[in-house]
Order: structure tokens, then C-alpha cells, then sequence
């Protein structure tokens, strides 16, 4: 008897009704009649729940009775969940249990009762024949074919199928229908994991340090309770587990991609931004308060109260950082990160120049635009709106000095008047005007963006040059210093040295507005005008041919630090 | 006019740099209109790629341009979270690294400090992220370069306790390598960082657990 027979699935994939036929000595009919079959893979016996003619009841109680003991059936069909009987009762004839060799078949013994209850009757064996060949063509009869097919194709998957197998050849010789599959019993605590499914053939993890290792199921735990990794391989393969872990670890190294700049700058900033931390205490009170650094409060002191505002415990959390600074102290705290650039600057190439200029810019207009000095006035008042339009008037200064005179590449003196005007640079240009032989027009620069009447003063006198023939013989140099006196900044001044936005903008504060007039609504106007692309647009990503050389030459001169002398 | 594109690996190479810039349109004639946009390589934030005015803005305009707006406008989260993210872009500082966050985790630090930029929960989930970003670019520093105290003392400034132990034990735990034998840093990470000793005390055991392993 097959395992599968026992447990009630069907293995033949074939069509053939022949396969599956049992010969049996002189049972002539079965080889032309249609068999009965299962009409489920399900391990139930539904025949055993139809009423059964009480005839064939007869002949069953009378071959349990041969050799003097209830037997059972044994069934000799492909498909025993739906029983023929017809070769159930031809079987039992010729069956050696029944004369004393049952011993050697305990499933026998171990089927259901119900099977023997026709025991009580008694006929003739030809008439148990014919009878159940009678049974067995009307069953066939009734039996619809393509209702077959159907039921042929729901059968249990062939990974049930083997399990079956598997299990009836190591332990469960003694298994009723229906089967029973075995739960498998998981680690509630464990997260399904897809890469589980291929069992101890792959599981990857990050290991410290950054590598990817592969210990198959082991964890990190396991294997230190055991003793180690080789240990627990040993233990695993004595044991004749197929889950033994390899003895070798595998280990990838893993590069969490490139870059990152330059370690000595990103450590320099951080120190900096080291003084300035503290613990966060109690939210708007700590952040007010600007208290020197608690480094006692850094500690884990386990108190859950004394953490962030929301109550998180500092033993589970630990402390929140946070920088604390004063606007008193940023200016102090912003020098700081200049050194910190400067010293970059002179020990490393990495940082390319124009991200250190950059970031000289930035902070120095941090320092600008926030920093208080003892005694200022209140922050939004009006005099410490005019003190800070006057510090971003001396940033632009700056920045647009640092390039210097590679901005414009102009060699002709009386060219860099104009030039110089347009940058800030009005000692220089009234100096150069001085030195060109025109005091008169040295005398117009010192007074332009300060306000009073020379704008309009400036564009009259323009107009009345445009107006006559006179512009034909008045030096462009003077006409485009005019221009820039008079205000004329917007649309975009190609013949001047505009090569960024500051220089730009540096117009439309100096020369486009009154010097009462706020940094905001200079902004306002400005990106007005960037919107009609009338202004640079104040983009940051690219650089110009004379900036990079002019960062050559900060970089190389001076390095990190911004040059004023050009005032 | 000419207009070149620099990248941060291409600085000390100046001179390839000059000899294949671009040449744009550019009149000379006064007073007529030039391109105020030159053409620029195709980096993200350029015009090649966003034509459209809003694109990024170089850091000192946004720090103008943010020394401008009120604490109350800058309150109204709808309102300045896009305005903020797009302000402390690494792009506007930067030509092409977009994971380099080191300026402006340092400059949002230090304008929250100074109430500059109010705390709100966009702020903090701007700083956060911020913080996270830098964090990792600081992991990208291996061998002799590397700097796990710097990376654990970053990572303490999250807002959220939560995420702020388990990133940095998880930097405790992945570089315990470089830490372990070295008192200095451990010093540093628990009274400069707060950094709890049980966490340093549990990264370690694990990795001597599995060193000897």
C-alpha cells in the first residue's frame, strides 16, 4: 500500500483510466467499466456518508467475518477518499491479512470503526461480487466526466503532496485520513522577512562598522551563548542539523558613497559650533535664556522630568543639544567660523575657493544682519534699520572689492572711474578721477550715494545731453558714470562690470534708491526687476571666468579673508 | 561674457576650466538688453533645468532676503516651510553636492539660536532633517578620516528623542570600531555629546562580544 493511498492524494498526473486500475484476479469487468473515483483530493470520505445499499452492507459483514474477527477495508483504489467499493470487496478476497497476516499491516487495525459496521450480515461471496460490480457500473454511469476533470485539477499542491510523503516514510506510518498538516509554529516576535524564505541560504545584515554579513539564521545573541560561531557550526552539525551555519562569516565591506568634503573644514566648524551648545533644558525658558554651557546637564542623569518639553526621559533619549547664542555673541561666535575657514584655507586644497568664499560671504552677512553690538539700538527700531542697511551697503562693498579689478578687465584709467562707482568703490574712483585731470567729476563721486538732489541733478543734465547734439562729444566714460549717478541701473548694464547679482544689487541699493529706503524694499524692487529680467538673477551655482580668477587671487594672496583696502 | 561651470572636483583645474567655458550672447552696445540669465551647465537649479524664476537662490540673497521676513510670516508654517527648505538648499552654496549640508546645518543652527528662524514644527522638521543629512555626510568619512564623535554629537541636536537614541546608536553601534579603543572620543561623546554611557557600554560589549567571536 502507497503513502499515497493512505493519505487520499491522487500523484497520478495521467489521464489514463487504465493507470489507475488495480488488476485484480477475475475481476474482468473493472477493466472495461468505468471506475469510480475520487472526486475530491480531500482526505474525507464522503462515500461513507451516502446511504449505502443495504445488500452490499450484507456482503462487507460477511467478508469481515472470514477469519473470525472484525476487519477493515483496505482500500486498493488510487483515490481512497471516495471508495470502490467494488475493489474494496475484491481486494478483501484475496487479502493475506485476513488469513492471520494482519499483524504485519497495522494500518489495517487502525481504521475507522465504521467501516466495520456490517458486520452483523452474512451472504455468498458470488453474490458480494456481482453486487458490487453492479454498484460500480451504476456509480460509473452517474459519474459525469467533465465534472472529473474539474475535480482532478483541485488537487492539493505537490509541496503538500511530498510533505505527505516525507512524512509517512519517517514517522507517520500510522496517520488517519484526513490528513492533518503540520502547523508550522512561528516566533511571534519575528517580523516576516522575505529573504526568510530561503531559510539559512541568505540573510543579510549590517554589522558594526559597516560591513554586510551573512550568518545565516544565527543571531548575534545565539552564537555568544553558544560560544562563538565555530562552536555553534559544530554544535549544529553534530546535532545532523540541515541548518548547519557556515563556519565563516561573510563580511562585505560597505561604502556609503563619496564625498562628504573636507574632513578638517567639517571638524573646525564643528568645534566652533561645540561652544555654543548646550543641553536642551526646558524649551523657550533655555532658549531665552542664552545660559553659559551645563556640561553637568549633558550627562545622563536619568531624571525624566529634566528633559525636552514634551517630557522625554533623558535615560531612554538623552539629551537634546542645541546651540545658544545671543545676538550680543554672534558676532564673536561668526568670527569664529571665518577662523574656522581661514585655517582651513591655509592647510587644505580640498574645499574648492569658491565654496570658502562662499562661506566667508555667509557668515559675514550673518554677522551683518543679526549681530547686535552692546547698546544698539532695539532690533526693528528705525535707526537699527538704517545701521543695517548701512552694514549690508559695507558687505556688498566687500564682496563686490574682493574681485577687484579682475572684475572688469579694464585697462584705460578713465574707464575704471565709472567702474569703480558702479562697484562702491568711491575712494578709488574719485582718487582715479583725481588723478585722470578731472577734479570736477572726483567731487560728483563723493557726493553720489548719499542721497540729496545729484541724482536728479545727474539725470537733468543727462537729458539735456541726449537732447542736443552735445552727447556725441561728451566722453562715454562720463556718460555712463552720469547714468550710474543718476540711477539708471535697471534694465541690466551690460557696459558695466554687473558680473552676480551683488554687484547688481549693490546698484539698486547704492544709486536705484534713496539711502533712507530699507533693505526690504530694495529686495522688493530688485526681484521685481529679476522678474522682468531686467537684474541678475541672484544665482549662486555657477561662477564667471574673472571671478575664478579673482578667487585665484584672493585665495592666493590673502587667504579667507576679505579685502577692504579698495574702499 | 563668459560663463563657466565649476564643480567641486574640478577647482584646482583652473585652467581646463577657462579654455572650455561657453560663450554667450552678450551685446556691448549701452543701454541695450543683455542675458541676464547666462546659459549654465545642466546642474540642478540652473537654468538649463528650471527656467522659471523661482529656482534656487544663492545663500547670501536667501539670508538677505530672510533678515527681511517677520517672525510672524515666518511663524506661518504653510507659508515658510517651502521658503526655508529652499533657503537652506545645499545647491545654494554649492554647485553640485547635494550632500553637503555642512553650512547650512551650521547656519540654521545658529539663526534658531539667535531667534532668527522661530521654532515651530516645521523648523524642527527642517532641522531634523538637516541634522540627519549632515550626519551622514560625516559618515562618509572612513578609516583615519573618520569621525564618529562628530557624527554622535550632530546627531544629539534631533528634535525628536525617539529617532535622536536609536541614530545614535545606531552611529554608535556601526562605528564602534573607531571609538572603542580610543578614551578621548568616549570622553568627548559622553560629557561634550551627552551621549549616555550605557549606550557606549552596550555598543562596545557587543563588538568585543564579536571580536572575539
Amino acid at each position: 500500500m502507497s503513502a499515497n493511498g493512505r493519505y487520499g492524494l491522487d500523484l497520478d498526473a495521467s489521464d489514463s483510466e487504465d493507470d489507475d486500475v488495480m488488476r485484480l484476479p477475475g475481476e474482468t469487468i473493472s477493466k472495461t467499466s468505468p471506475r469510480p473515483r475520487s472526486s475530491s483530493s480531500d482526505a474525507s470520505d464522503t462515500t461513507s456518508n451516502e446511504p449505502m445499499p443495504m445488500r452490499v452492507s450484507a456482503e462487507v459483514a460477511f467478508l469481515g467475518e472470514v477469519d473470525g474477527a472484525p476487519s477493515v477495508h483496505r482500500s486498493a483504489r488510487k483515490t481512497p477518499s471516495k471508495p470502490a467499493l467494488g475493489h474494496a470487496l475484491a481486494n478483501d478476497l484475496f487479502d493475506v491479512g485476513r488469513f492471520g497476516l494482519g499483524d504485519f499491516f497495522p494500518t489495517r487495525d487502525s481504521r475507522s470503526p465504521r467501516h466495520e459496521s456490517g458486520a452483523a450480515g452474512v451472504g455468498p461471496g458470488a453474490d458480494a461480487l456481482a453486487a458490487a460490480a453492479a454498484l460500480r457500473r451504476e456509480l460509473a454511469a452517474s459519474t459525469n466526466t467533465a465534472q472529473r476533470r474539474v475535480d482532478r485539477k483541485r488537487r492539493v499542491p505537490p509541496a503538500s503532496t511530498a510533505f505527505a510523503i516525507a512524512q509517512s516514510v519517517l514517522r507517520d506510518l500510522e496517520q488517519k485520513k484526513p490528513l492533518q498538516f503540520r502547523e508550522i509554529k512561528r516566533d511571534p516576535t519575528r517580523v516576516t522577512d522575505a529573504h526568510s524564505m530561503f531559510g539559512s541560504s541568505f540573510r543579510a545584515s549590517w554589522g558594526p562598522n559597516g560591513q554586510l554579513v551573512h550568518p545565516g539564521r544565527l543571531c548575534a545573541s545565539t552564537v555568544a551563548s553558544v560560544g562563538g560561531f565555530q562552536a555553534c557550526a559544530n554544535a549544529q552539525t553534530q546535532k545532523g542539523s540541515p541548518h548547519a551555519p557556515h563556519a565563516k562569516v561573510t563580511t562585505e565591506r560597505f561604502a556609503p558613497g563619496v564625498g562628504g568634503g573636507c574632513v578638517a573644514a567639517r571638524v573646525a566648524a564643528l568645534e566652533v559650533a561645540l561652544q555654543v551648545t548646550v543641553a536642551y533644558a526646558s524649551g523657550r525658558d533655555a532658549m531665552d535664556s542664552g545660559d553659559a554651557l551645563d556640561r553637568s546637564d549633558t550627562l545622563d542623569s536619568g531624571d525624566p522630568d529634566s528633559d525636552a518639553p514634551n517630557g522625554w526621559c533623558s535615560a531612554t533619549f538623552g539629551k537634546r543639544l542645541r546651540a545658544s547664542c545671543s545676538r550680543v555673541d554672534l558676532p564673536g561666535v561668526c568670527d569664529a567660523y571665518l577662523n574656522s575657514v581661514e585655517n582651513v584655507a591655509l592647510v587644505s586644497n580640498k574645499t574648492p575657493s569658491s565654496d570658502l568664499k562662499l562661506e566667508v560671504s555667509a557668515w559675514d552677512l550673518v554677522k551683518t544682519l543679526w549681530g547686535d553690538a552692546p547698546g544698539a539700538a532695539p532690533v526693528a527700531s528705525a535707526a537699527d534699520r538704517h545701521r543695517r542697511r548701512a552694514s549690508v551697503s559695507e558687505w556688498l562693498r566687500k564682496q563686490t572689492a574682493s574681485r577687484g579689478d579682475a572684475v572688469s578687465g579694464v585697462t584705460s584709467p578713465k574707464l575704471l572711474v565709472p567702474e569703480k562707482t558702479a562697484t562702491g568703490a568711491l575712494v578709488s574712483a574719485t582718487r582715479l578721477a583725481c588723478s585722470n585731470g578731472d577734479p570736477r567729476l572726483a567731487t560728483l563721486i563723493a557726493q553720489s550715494a548719499r542721497g540729496g538732489a545729484l541724482p536728479e541733478l545727474a539725470g537733468a543734465q543727462l537729458k539735456i545731453w541726449r537732447d542736443s547734439v552735445v552727447e556725441k562729444y561728451v566722453p562715454s566714460e562720463t556718460t555712463l558714470l552720469f547714468e550710474v549717478i543718476a540711477g539708471e541701473v535697471a534694465p541690466f548694464r551690460s557696459d558695466l562690470p554687473v558680473k552676480d547679482w551683488r554687484t547688481n544689487f549693490g546698484l539698486h541699493l547704492w544709486y536705484g534708491t534713496s539711502p533712507s529706503t530699507t533693505v526690504g524694499k530694495v529686495m522688493d524692487g530688485y526681484l521685481r526687476s529679476v522678474e522682468t529680467e531686467s537684474a541678475t538673477y541672484p544665482s549662486g551655482t555657477a561662477l564667471r571666468v574673472s571671478q575664478i580668477q579673482a578667487h585665484l587671487r584672493f585665495i592666493s594672496n590673502a587667504p579667507a579673508t576679505v579685502r577692504t583696502d579698495d574702499r | 561674457m563668459t560663463v563657466v561651470h565649476t564643480s567641486s572636483n574640478t577647482h584646482n583645474d583652473y585652467p581646463s576650466l577657462l579654455s572650455t567655458h561657453r560663450p554667450i550672447h552678450v551685446q556691448h552696445t549701452p543701454n541695450k538688453w543683455t542675458d541676464p540669465f547666462p546659459s549654465q551647465s545642466s546642474a540642478p537649479g540652473s537654468l538649463d533645468v528650471d527656467e522659471k524664476t523661482s529656482r534656487l537662490k544663492d545663500v547670501c540673497f536667501n539670508l538677505l532676503a530672510l533678515a527681511q521676513v517677520s517672525s510672524d510670516e515666518l511663524r506661518d508654517e504653510a507659508r515658510s516651510d517651502t521658503m526655508l527648505r529652499q533657503m537652506f538648499h545645499p545647491l545654494t552654496y554649492v554647485a553640485d553636492d547635494l550632500t553637503n549640508v555642512a553650512l547650512a546645518w551650521h547656519l540654521f543652527n545658529t539663526l534658531v539660536a539667535v531667534g532668527a528662524v522661530p521654532e515651530t514644527q516645521s523648523t524642527s522638521r527642517l532641522h531634523d532633517e538637516l541634522t540627519v543629512n549632515f550626519a551622514t555626510q560625516l559618515d562618509s568619512f572612513t578609516g583615519v578620516n573618520s569621525v564618529p564623535e562628530w557624527q554622535v554629537f550632530v546627531l544629539m541636536h534631533l528634535s525628536d528623542g525617539p529617532r535622536r537614541a536609536d541614530a545614535t546608536r545606531r552611529v554608535l553601534h556601526k562605528r564602534c570600531a573607531d571609538w572603542a579603543n580610543d578614551d578621548g572620543k568616549k570622553n568627548f561623546m559622553t560629557e561634550k555629546a551627552g551621549v549616555p554611557k550605557p549606550w557606549l557600554d552596550a555598543a562596545e560589549l557587543r563588538w568585543r562580544r564579536n571580536c572575539a567571536d
